[in-house]
């Protein structure tokens, strides 16, 4: 098995200031794309040029509710509460495999394309695909994705099923990994959907969403701002575990810095 | 990672099926044999748009939770009824005892949608009517439950190893055998679940019709006349290991997936390319991963929808593939209907039937040749069948195929 690294990653969260979108979409492009596609153009694009790639191997999302705008306006259509017809876009743009096609459509990507959708977990299953893919050496690099849209309806409806409703916030996190250490942030050792030894200091998902608030995706928030201390020297790695009350699994990923330090 | 890759063969124990066609390897089997179309009326559907022949499962979902013993007042959706009833078939074939080591990887986009359309009005009004609902919506939700129903006919704990969900739209399941074998293969597991399952929904009903591309007639997969696809349900799942765990339990071994792949071709969200580049790089994968030539393939299970668009790039992709001397070539989806996210598992199913039978079920609803398409497979004397290519492709460009071979 091949070792992964990390080579760069991007963000955007509820603490992240708005991009310049014009710089990455084209107006007419900008028309018929939810605002969780444009964000993960965005945060796709800087990862991908930070990491000195145009066409990534492989390209894997994982996303727990997809693109929420589009999905609410073909319900809210289909069950005549808007009033309004049923429009194509709203149906093409509401399946969750969407926000990977875009991104392999603008960068011309024929590889593996695969996109998961397991609630809290989705970004995890991503990542673990993608690791498992460079470790195996099936693909030598991926660009791994992770996108959570909200709307005011969805808050509404989460908090009805125990979900706090305080500080939802859309969500775009893109992550480069490769097979090759040069420039690399870090190492990513191993990503599983079991919980770590027993015993093993973690990074928690509460502790993650105290910082930028709940929301499906948070980890990859988290995992971003881990990657980042150890490329700086601050850690010398570090295990992430995420488990939910609200549903089943759990998922553990553990980053280590470069041999010999950086 | 501590675990030692694998490289030895990746064989089938167990399998289960719930489409039109039947609730079964038996009654499918059945059906295949006899070229008998599960495409009908609306039955089940809550819907207006009754003009749309579909392929239902024959069940309605009170018969389903009794099938299951299911308490009825526990809050299901009907994929998770359909993806239980395949995934419970599935596990007593194979056998497998020690679930808590296995991992379990589902296939879906609409996820637990039928209900949420029914119910969404008292979603988003104020009242706490059918909230229960709301939490079974998403695809992963619809994964854990379809898990611990199928085992224990209780919506608590999994019993998986762990679960996770890939949702490609209509290459969702084909994906979740990828992903398994790839597991196996990194040595993590030896043995995984997988598959997928989707009920009809009016979401994707007249969400597809938005795109005009569904057949008020029964679909005509590869005919001149073709004017798009009906659309089905079901569910199936497939035992996958090692072989040398297969042998060790003593299991009986079905069929090898040989080979798989996966390619995106990136060029459209809905349509697919005119030279169907994404087709042909997932079936060149697959049997580059299976160590096969072309000429080894004895049959071809294609997407085929019925669409004009799918049909006549498919084509050009297997014809980029095999020449002039292309296999015989079929759809299922004049039998089932496009079982979306479910086909590519479904029809995995039907080619481990057809590899123990040597059967290549007729093509139903084709009688006029398409100079763009292939001429599918419509009856007459065959190669014995030892490789089937299996094609599953979905919205986004999400293409993939996959190989099984006799033992």
């Amino acid at each position: 098995m091949k070792k992964v690294y990390i080579k760069s990653f991007h963000t955007l969260s509820a603490l992240s200031e708005a991009p310049e979108l014009r710089k990455y979409i084209s107006p007419i492009e900008a028309r018929r794309m939810s605002s969780i596609m444009k964000k993960i153009v965005v945060t796709s694009s800087e990862a991908l040029s930070k990491a000195g790639l145009e066409c990534p191997d492989a390209i894997i999302a994982g996303t727990g509710l997809g693109c929420v705008e589009n999905t609410e306006a073909l319900l809210m259509a289909l069950t005549g509460a808007s009033g309004l017809p049923l429009r194509p876009t709203d149906f093409m743009q509401s399946t969750h495999n969407t926000i990977a096609s875009l991104i392999a459509i603008r960068t011309r990507c024929h590889g593996y394309n695969v996109t998961y959708s397991h609630h809290f977990l989705s970004f995890e299953s991503a990542l673990m695909d993608g690791w498992m893919r460079i470790a195996l050496g099936r693909s030598r690099s991926a660009l791994v994705i992770a996108a959570e849209e909200t709307s005011e309806v969805l808050s509404m409806m989460l908090a009805k099923v125990g979900y706090g409703n305080e500080a939802v916030s859309d969500t775009a996190v893109s992550i480069v990994l490769s097979d090759s250490p040069e420039g690399a942030l870090c190492e990513l050792e191993s990503v599983t959907l079991l919980p770590p030894s027993e015993g093993t200091k973690c990074i928690t998902r509460d502790s993650i969403a105290a910082k930028y608030g709940e929301n499906l995706c948070v980890t990859a928030l988290g995992a971003c701002d881990e990657i980042e201390k150890i490329a700086s020297g601050e850690s010398k790695g570090v295990v992430i575990f995420n488990s939910s009350p609200l549903k089943e699994g759990c998922a553990t990923i553990k980053l280590a810095a470069l041999c010999g330090g950086n | 990672m501590t675990e030692a890759p694998y490289k030895g063969r990746i064989v089938v124990t167990g399998a289960g099926v719930v489409s039109a066609v039947g609730v079964g390897k038996a009654q499918t089997l059945q059906s295949l044999r006899a070229g008998r179309s599960g495409l009908d009326a609306v039955r089940y559907l809550e819907t207006n748009r009754k003009e749309f022949p579909v392929g239902e499962v024959k069940l309605s979902d009170a018969e389903m939770l009794s099938m299951l013993g299911i308490d009825p007042s526990v809050p299901v959706t009907r994929t998770i009824l359909l993806g239980a009833l395949a995934l419970k078939e599935a596990l007593e074939e194979s056998g497998l005892e020690e679930l808590s080591r296995i991992p379990l990887i589902n296939g879906t986009t609409v996820g637990g949608m039928d209900r949420s359309e029914r119910y969404y009005r008292d979603f988003i009004s104020d009242r706490p009517d059918h909230s229960e609902y709301i939490a079974l919506h998403d695809c992963g939700t619809t994964t854990d439950r379809i898990g611990a129903f199928a085992v224990s006919g209780k919506p608590g704990k999994m019993p998986f190893a762990y679960a996770t969900t890939i949702s490609t739209a209509c290459s969702s399941a084909a994906n979740a055998l990828i992903l398994g074998a790839d597991i196996i293969r990194s040595g993590a597991a030896e043995a995984v679940v997988a598959g997928g399952a989707e009920c009809l929904s009016s979401f994707h009903l007249n969400g597809f019709d938005t795109l005009m591309i569904v057949d008020r007639q029964q679909c005509r997969p590869f005919d001149a006349t073709r004017a798009g696809l009906n659309l089905g349900e079901g569910a199936a799942f497939l035992v996958i290991e090692s072989e040398e765990s297969a042998r060790r339990r003593g299991a009986k071994v079905l069929a090898v997936l040989s080979g798989c792949g996966n390619a995106c071709d990136a060029f459209h969200q809905t349509a697919t390319s005119a030279d169907g580049e994404g087709p042909y790089l997932a079936m060149k994968q697959a049997l580059e991963e299976a160590g096969l030539k072309p000429e080894d393939i004895d049959f071809v299970s294609a997407h085929g929808t019925g669409t004009p668009n799918n049909d006549s790039s498919e084509s050009a992709a297997i014809r980029r593939i095999f020449g002039s001397d292309v296999p015989p070539v079929a759809s299922f989806k004049s039998y089932t209907g496009h079982t979306t996210s479910a086909s590519g598992s479904i029809e995995a199913v039907f080619a481990l039937l057809q590899l123990q039978e040597d059967l290549i079920p007729v093509s139903l609803g084709f009688s006029q040749a398409d100079p763009e398409c292939l001429i599918p497979y419509t009856g007459g004397p065959h190669r014995a069948l030892r490789h089937i290519l299996s094609n599953a492709f979905g919205f986004g460009g999400n293409d993939s195929s996959l190989i099984l071979s006799r033992v």
